[in-house]
């Protein structure tokens, strides 16, 4: 309960100036596994649907590398979609995707830190109306900052990236 | 309560791991930051790859595939065929320098093959291993060593470099690459061929899959004096199973889980 109020009241906070009537409003929650070249991502998500505008909020973690690596790997995210096609049984538009991770990959060294941010547009194709399956793809810029043992300073590193989710929500 | 139930299980997860030390291990980064891996952001063998492995902490050096183009020149490029990777075709062995210099690899990135003279590398911190190719797959023919050992002193040369590494298939072309004073690894798929091996005492160590050598054969070679270096590691698992075998290196392609792993 304590984690769907602040889940709320999050999207609530950032969205504030773009709630417009409380009626048209929607809140969704739910789960979602993605594919990312550097990891497998799980985790949840909450989003405020307005007529053919979505935007949601994750909270996910890496795969490989919290539950087979023990290194906890986590990964903040918002998407912001929207469906031209909005009908009972199918939703489907363009979405854009901003992804922000951290990990310490090495506990050697007090700079053992990568950070990842990312930035992608894609196509999602949902399915269902209070019970959704959405599956979307995407790719963009991913930058990634470590630390350079060589220039002694922390250095960015731009590359392409990619994604593909699988996700499902649930209407309240 | 339910809190307390729900702790137990996460304390499992992060508490019930005995940590080894992997110290005498290094970690060698696989064709510039990993072969055919999606967790490297770069081209294999491109110098951003290299770049990208030589600043990490935590890797101590790279192996990087170099051949022989038509000019007499070492490029870095690990496929048997150009259009495996790039917008080019037939085999680097039997093209001009100038048609390389045109080619760029394919994907989305900038990266480009490039000549080891360019290879901008940090000789003194960071340990260099060359594999070179030994044949043109094009023509069928085994390349002409002392040309290829030519090319390789000219592009280093002037480099800040205290030793070459090779790693080489090809066992004749062992003696001569010792008699330069390189230091030599005989990639061989079986423990077994590389102890049989007439040039032995000329080698410095092999290289070899993983999958192929258990920890007692590495303790065997060790033990007669010889190095050992561990390839084609990627999955956490993977590494893990190979640090355990206590290998001199391992060449990995997924360096940040290969940290991970050597420093729990």
């Amino acid at each position: 309960m304590k984690f769907r109020l602040l889940l709320e009241t999050l999207l609530v906070c950032c969205l504030a100036g773009q709630l417009q009537a409380q009626d048209s409003t929607r809140f969704r929650y739910g789960v979602q596994f993605r594919y990312q070249p550097v990891d497998f991502f799980a985790g949840v998500g909450a989003s405020l649907n307005q007529k053919n505008i979505q935007h949601e909020v994750q909270l996910n973690t890496g795969v490989n590398s919290t539950f087979f690596q023990r290194r906890f790997y986590p990964q903040i995210s918002y998407r912001f979609s929207w469906f031209p096609v909005n009908r009972r049984w199918i939703q489907t538009g363009p979405v854009g995707i901003t992804n922000l991770s951290m990990r310490r990959f090495n506990k050697a060294s007090a700079h053992g830190y990568s950070y990842e941010e990312q930035l992608l547009a894609g196509v999602s194709v949902g399915c269902g109306q209070k019970s959704r399956v959405r599956f979307t793809i995407a790719g963009g810029l991913a930058m990634e900052q470590n630390w350079s043992f060589m220039v002694q300073k922390q250095v960015t590193y731009f590359s392409w990236t990619f994604l593909g989710e699988l996700s499902y929500s649930y209407a309240f | 309560m339910r809190f307390k139930l729900l702790i137990i299980p996460v304390l499992l997860l992060f508490s019930c791991h005995k940590k080894e030390k992997y110290e005498n291990v290094q970690l060698i980064a696989h064709a510039g930051s990993g072969l055919n891996t999606s967790t490297s952001p770069y081209h294999e063998n491109s110098q951003q790859a290299v770049t990208y492995a030589t600043s990490m902490e935590g890797i101590q050096g790279v192996e990087i595939d170099i051949q022989c183009s038509a000019s007499k020149t070492m490029w870095l490029y690990h496929d048997e065929y150009l259009e495996n990777s790039t917008n080019g075709e037939g085999c680097v062995n039997s093209v001009e320098d100038a048609y390389l210099e045109g080619l760029h690899y394919s994907g989305w990135g900038s990266e480009r093959p490039i000549r080891l003279s360019e290879l901008n590398f940090p000789y003194t911190e960071r340990r260099l291993f060359l594999d070179v190719r030994a044949a043109n797959l094009c023509t069928d023919q085994i390349l002409d060593q002392q040309a290829v050992i030519q090319s390789i002193e000219m592009a280093l040369n002037g480099k800040p470099y205290t030793e070459i590494c090779v790693i080489t298939n090809y066992s004749p072309w062992i003696h001569a690459f010792f008699l330069k004073g390189w230091k030599v690894y005989l990639n061989v798929p079986t423990v077994g061929e590389y102890l049989s091996e007439p040039f032995l005492a000329e080698t410095t160590g092999l290289c070899i899959r993983s999958t192929e050598i258990s920890k007692n054969q590495v303790a065997e070679v060790k033990q007669v004096g010889r190095e050992v270096v561990i390839f084609e590691v990627r999955s956490p698992k993977g590494i893990r199973q190979a640090l355990k075998k206590y290998p001199d290196y391992l060449m990995t392609d997924n360096l940040k889980a290969a940290i991970i792993e050597k420093y729990p």
